[in-house]
């Protein structure tokens, strides 16, 4: 009697344990990426949302530490404006990623969804937060427009002193 | 049954061996359906050591006298619980428990991570694959439980009766889970190292694993120390024994640890360094199970001992070199973001805390292992006593304390004078205040004085905290329930830590007020006569006999007075078990105890002659009551802190919403 519970137990094992071999379907695709550091556009949108995440709780953080008296002025906006500026280029990230990979606006359902979910989180200083980085991102968006290389047209950001596409030089 | 037992212990072996395997191979090709089958294996060994588990625990209620482990540890006259607590009271048992639970967190960590951190999670299986091998070899081919002896006693040597108590039947598994749950940060920490992704997934979860494991390690200690107040009868719940270091040592680096990487989260520094520290500290937690396990230092622990010795040190050699070679390998990769800006920032009061949690550590590692290192150079034992310990670890707590006020005040990168004045201003005139008081009552002990001081200055601070953030909030339009309440949900980490602190706190008074002014005395006493202590009148009544299936008990009778108005009945024992256990005890002696938040009284019988008197031991243990207390605080902080947040459905909301959205351009 109990050997037949130790082969039992002994078969169901060894039966899960293989399992996966014949189970392929779907796996390799989507929930796997590839090592080599090239991301599905799933995998990438996500990481860069948790980086946003991370961002815009790092600014709620010094809000509240400000607010406390925690942190002078100076430290305030010279903290606040780099992860702004942080989290305005990886909001452009994502911007870009969505467009690469042809996907079409974002579903307004779950859209919804994702932002309740946050509401219940974070009440109002999250749409605060939102509202003074898309502020801070069209500005620098109107900026770029201007940054135009004077020989071929093409966009260069504020650091660069050559045009990546033509190499004139630029002012 | 049995035969089951160890058949499942065998096989859990052998898989545990596949996962490591196949989780590597699979990772290593990107053949995902290997990693698979091993996340499918580690499963399998979890169920089987559950199945393991549960035959030993048959064979204990049942008292199968074929079974070593059975008859060296029970008796028939056992009550089923403590049969079932017998699971831990021997070596070969309590090892099971440590495969059980380490299988528990790894099959939790796989059931999490399913679809998550594919390049990393692999390699933290494997991790903990192999620390599962080295555990469950020992229990399969070393010390197994299901070790039959060659004929069948009618009677077991029966379990220890000073294990006999209700706290013996908690404060075991929950060390256990904190001592195994070390393993699991290490093996993200592993896992980061071997995969080459340092990014911050593993410090996230590294970091939640380890409050975890912290917190269990923390109430473990706790329970223990009052199992020791209330069973072993001296009076007192700490006594620096290796055993109690053994918890004390990992639970000291955890807490250098979950401190540390708040700095590598928030400011990308010290990646080296919190690397380094989890290994510590993993280190630690083996070493302790070796102190406890392998009987090297004689202790009031030494339930279990064998030769495992030589086994457990040569893994923990492999341990340390493996894990320093891979920190060696990758250690540039482990570069730092920030630099420091100032030396009075928080994250200057996070690296003196570190340092001094990791040289209180340290401190009493040395002391945990002079006796060795004594007889390996001179040959003979030099036992370390409390005096070291407390000589080297009171100041270095009195500093922690401090910082434990500084520490959440100041700011980050660079603490202005004003910030500084403005914050601290009320805790350090409420610390001020404190040593005016004391002195005031006739208190002249220094460092009980400036230990309860800091502690008005820790508590001053992180009131001030949830005053300032609870006026904040409430300025933004909510009332002040709802204002506190918010505060605290919406930071848990911030105000769960707090409250751990106020816990911290509570503990540091009761454990200052417990050691410098407890009150002693020694008398014997002939029927009708009494002993005064401070204040209290104890007056003995007479001695009582009685006899149950396990032991015969004498009682001695008191009758406790306070200004003269008799408020309370006390009746200390001393017994005599029938079975002696896997120890030699010949009288076990009951404490009895009357516990209020201002003192206890703690007496024991120590001994009674043929004329009807007895020698009673009274002690005044002032606000031991607070330690409790502060553990329950601490616990309830600690769950705040680990409790999850919103963010986990948010971001399961978020890959619904990317996944359907790719099936829309599919179908497009």
């Amino acid at each position: 009697m109990e050997i037949l519970i130790i082969l039992i137990i002994s078969a169901a094992a060894a039966i899960y344990i293989v399992l996966p071999f014949f189970l392929k379907s779907g796996d390799q695709g989507n929930d796997f990426p590839v090592m080599s550091g090239v991301k599905t556009t799933a995998e990438k949108l996500k990481s860069l949302d948790n980086q946003k995440e991370a961002l815009y709780s790092a600014i709620r953080d010094i809000d509240f530490d400000y607010s406390l008296g925690k942190l002078s002025k100076e430290d305030y906006e010279e903290l606040k404006s780099k992860y702004k500026l942080e989290a305005a280029s990886v909001l452009q990230e994502m911007d870009q990623t969505q467009k690469q990979s042809g996907t079409r606006g974002p579903d307004y359902e779950l859209e919804q969804e994702i932002s309740s979910y946050r509401k219940t989180d974070n009440m109002i200083e999250d749409k605060n937060i939102e509202e003074e980085i898309s502020a801070f991102r069209s500005a620098s968006n109107k900026r770029k427009k201007e940054n135009k290389c004077s020989k071929c047209g093409s966009e260069y950001s504020s650091e660069d002193m050559f045009c990546s596409k033509c190499g004139a030089k630029l002012n | 049954m049995t035969e089951t037992g160890s058949i499942s212990i065998f096989l859990a072996f052998i898989i545990s061996i596949y996962v490591l395997v196949a989780s590597i191979y699979g990772a290593r090709t990107r053949k995902w359906d290997f990693v698979r089958s091993a996340e499918n294996g580690a499963i399998a060994v979890f169920v089987l050591l559950v199945i393991a588990t549960i035959a030993l625990v048959h064979s204990l209620i049942n008292l199968d006298f074929s079974l070593k482990y059975v008859a060296l540890n029970t008796s028939t006259d056992l009550a089923t619980i403590y049969r079932i607590t017998s699971l831990w009271a021997g070596q070969a048992g309590s090892l099971l428990l440590w495969c059980l639970v380490l299988s528990v967190y790894t099959a939790i960590v796989v059931l999490q991570s399913r679809n998550k951190d594919r390049q990393l999670m692999p390699y933290v299986l494997a991790t903990l694959a192999t620390v599962s091998i080295f555990f469950i070899f020992v229990i399969a081919f070393i010390e197994s439980p299901f070790e039959k002896l060659p004929f069948i006693p009618k009677e077991g040597r029966g379990l220890n009766p000073i294990l006999q108590n209700a706290y013996m039947a908690i404060h075991p598994i929950t060390l256990y889970v904190g001592y195994v749950g070390v393993t699991v940060p290490f093996a993200f920490g592993m896992g980061a190292l071997l995969s080459g992704k340092l990014g911050d997934e593993w410090i996230r979860y590294s970091r939640k694993w380890a409050l975890v494991a912290w917190t269990f390690l923390g109430i473990g200690l706790l329970l223990g120390a009052r199992w020791a107040y209330l069973e072993l009868g001296w009076g007192g719940y700490w006594a620096w024994d290796p055993v109690e270091n053994a918890a004390f040592m990992p639970w000291l680096a955890a807490t250098a640890f979950i401190h540390s990487v708040m700095i590598q989260e928030k400011r990308g520094m010290l990646k080296k360094w919190n690397m380094s520290l989890i290994i510590v500290t993993f280190f630690l937690a083996i070493f302790g199970t070796f102190i406890t396990r392998s009987g090297i230092i004689s202790s009031v622990h030494s339930f279990a001992q064998s030769d495992i010795g030589p086994l457990f040190l040569g893994f923990i050699a492999f341990i340390l070199l493996f894990s320093f070679g891979m920190f060696l390998y990758r250690i540039n990769d482990l570069e730092t973001e920030n630099s420091f800006e100032s030396i009075l920032s928080r994250e200057s009061a996070f690296i003196f805390n570190n340092l001094l949690f990791l040289g209180a550590a340290f401190a009493v590692f040395l002391g945990t292992i002079f006796p060795i290192l004594s007889e390996a150079v001179t040959g003979s034992k030099i036992l370390v006593g409390p005096p070291y310990f407390n000589r080297v670890n009171v100041p270095i707590a009195l500093v922690l304390i401090f910082l434990m006020g500084v520490g959440p005040l100041i700011s980050w990168r660079k603490a202005s004078f004003n910030n500084l004045v403005k914050n601290f201003l009320i805790p350090i005139l409420l610390g001020i205040l404190t040593v005016i008081v004391l002195l005031a009552l006739g208190m002249r002990d220094v460092k009980a004085i400036i230990a309860f001081a800091l502690c008005a200055f820790v508590t001053g601070t992180v009131f001030t905290e949830f005053f300032r953030g609870t006026r904040v909030r409430i300025r933004r339009g909510e009332n002040f329930l709802l204002a506190f309440v918010r505060l605290v949900s919406r930071n848990k980490r911030r105000y769960g830590g707090y409250i751990v602190h106020i816990g911290i706190v509570l503990i540091v008074i009761g454990v200052t007020a417990s050691s410098v002014f407890v009150t002693e005395k020694q008398v014997t006493l002939n029927k009708g006569e009494s002993m005064e202590l401070r204040g209290y009148t104890l007056r003995f009544d007479g001695l009582e006999q009685y006899t149950t299936d396990a032991k015969n008990a004498t009682v001695a009778n008191l009758t406790l007075f306070e200004d003269g108005r008799a408020i309370d009945t006390i009746a200390p024992e001393k017994n005599i078990y029938k079975y002696e256990g896997n120890r030699e005890i010949n009288q076990e002696t009951e404490v009895a105890l009357r516990s209020t938040y201002k003192d206890d009284l703690y007496i024991i019988l120590s001994g009674f002659n043929e004329d009807g008197s007895a020698t009673i031991r009274a002690m005044i243990n002032p606000m031991v009551n607070w330690i409790w207390m502060g553990g329950l605080v601490l616990l309830l902080g600690a769950v705040i802190t680990i409790w999850p947040s919103g963010t986990k459905s948010r971001q399961e909301a978020f890959v619904r919403y990317t996944v359907r959205e790719k099936d829309a351009t599919v179908k497009a």
